[in-house]
């Protein structure tokens, strides 16, 4: 069977004539092929490897954190079989400094951080050459009440599952839900988003009883109502506001103002309006397929700087027409 | 050199898929990097995650292939040495 010695062509049983069927450095015999990159490996074994090496990293440095969304999810939350095709965590928040320290030991580069993935200021984005994309968030977005308290509710009901067989910790079925209901609410599908259903349409009313109890500990009941579609309950909200702006598939600048009104003081919505201008190099990267140049960085800018006149400017006429019309 | 006797198991920081499509992905985490098994090299490490010693590993396989056991133990052996090398598998 061994391609080295085998003398003769093997049938279908399974031998593969040839090879050994077995890849590794190409330079260390006896293996015979190549480490294949990342992305020449199928994306669900790749996700589920790259969820353990997270873990392996963790729990080395002693960090305590949870694994959401993709294959950590228990299956029977989702309709279809989300695979998943980056690595989510969130993590103690005390913790975070520890964690971020060892990925950068551990060949993770930071693509974005903390201010620059979402309205939500919830994540930041790593890449690393075999494992692919990590998102670390320090909380969830929704889950409004202090990431402290949040990480210790979620630690405290935490279910261990295995993945790429390495246990990781997860969320129980009801923290499950309600993040999976705060993800629908910001995806911009409409009132149809298939993980709506199994997360609360089609749940008995205690099940959803232990998830609005829950969204009530942890401060989620705007964004609960977002995904339920009793956004109205909370017409007075600023939070509300930044919900439909993300849900209802607004403009760019929509999002940007209603985040603005949302940011709790002062200072918090100037630094907001200021990063909104702001160009993620990583996402303009990804945009143009290579490294961004200085006068690509100023064009981006730019660009964003038009945009935003031009969206303004669209917001500003109907209102003015109507103004005009009242007239 | 590990007797058909003895018995191995993934090591400790050893990550394994066992992919719908019959390959396996394995690293040792969290370094990596990630490797792929295919064909008898799957096969194998199937039947090595089941557990048991390299010559019930080998017996298993041989019933899967429908080969004598006695014709494919040295290639069984082999490459449960690479694994061990490795350090994706330990002595159990």
């Amino acid at each position: 069977m061994d391609a080295g010695r085998a003398q003769r062509p093997l049938d279908s049983t399974g031998w593969p004539p040839g090879r050994r069927g077995f890849t590794g450095p190409a330079a260390d015999p006896p293996y015979s092929g190549a480490v294949l990159p990342a992305r020449e490996i199928p994306l669900r074994a790749r996700v589920r490897l790259a969820h353990a090496a997270v873990q392996a990293l963790a729990t080395r440095c002693g960090v305590d954190l949870l694994h959401i969304k993709g294959p950590a999810v228990d299956p029977g939350l989702r309709r279809e079989d989300h695979g998943g095709a980056d690595v989510d965590v969130i993590v103690r928040p005390d913790q975070l400094d520890v964690l971020l320290a060892a990925l950068t030991g551990a060949g993770w580069r930071r693509a974005t951080g903390f201010t620059a993935g979402s309205p939500f200021d919830h994540a930041a984005n790593y890449v690393h050459e075999h494992w692919g994309l990590l998102d670390v968030h320090r909380t969830y977005p929704g889950l409004d009440a202090d990431p402290g308290l949040t990480f210790r509710t979620l630690w405290r009901d935490r279910r261990t599952i295995q993945l790429a067989a390495v246990d990781c910790a997860v969320p129980d079925r009801t923290a499950q839900s309600l993040i999976l209901l705060l993800h629908a609410a910001r995806t911009r599908a409409g009132g149809g988003h298939p993980d709506i259903g199994p997360n609360w349409s089609d749940l008995e009313e205690e099940q959803r009883r232990q998830i609005r109890d829950l969204a009530a500990t942890l401060h989620a009941e705007v964004g609960l109502a977002a995904a339920t579609g009793e956004l109205g309950r909370y017409a007075g909200d600023p939070r509300a506001a930044l919900w439909r702006a993300v849900g209802d598939g607004g403009s760019r600048l929509a999002e940007w103002r209603a985040r603005v009104r949302a940011a709790p003081t002062a200072r918090a919505k100037a630094s907001v309006a200021l990063r909104s201008l702001g160009v993620n190099r990583y996402y303009l990267e990804q945009r143009l397929g290579h490294p961004a140049s200085r006068t690509e960085m100023a064009r981006e800018f730019a660009r964003r700087i038009g945009r935003a006149g031009r969206e303004g400017a669209a917001l500003v006429r109907p209102r003015a027409r109507r103004t005009g019309g009242r007239r | 050199m590990t007797g058909s006797g003895a018995a191995v198991r993934p090591g400790p920081d050893t990550a394994y898929v066992l992919d719908e499509s019959g390959l396996v992905a394995l690293a040792r985490v969290p370094e990596g990097p990630p490797f792929v098994l295919e064909g008898s090299a799957a096969l194998i490490w199937t039947e090595i995650v089941r557990g048991g010693t390299v010559a019930e590993v080998t017996g298993r396989v041989a019933v899967r292939v429908e080969r004598p056991p006695d014709e494919i133990a040295p290639d069984v052996a082999a490459f449960v040495e690479e694994l061990l090398a490795q350090g994706l598998l330990v002595p159990a």
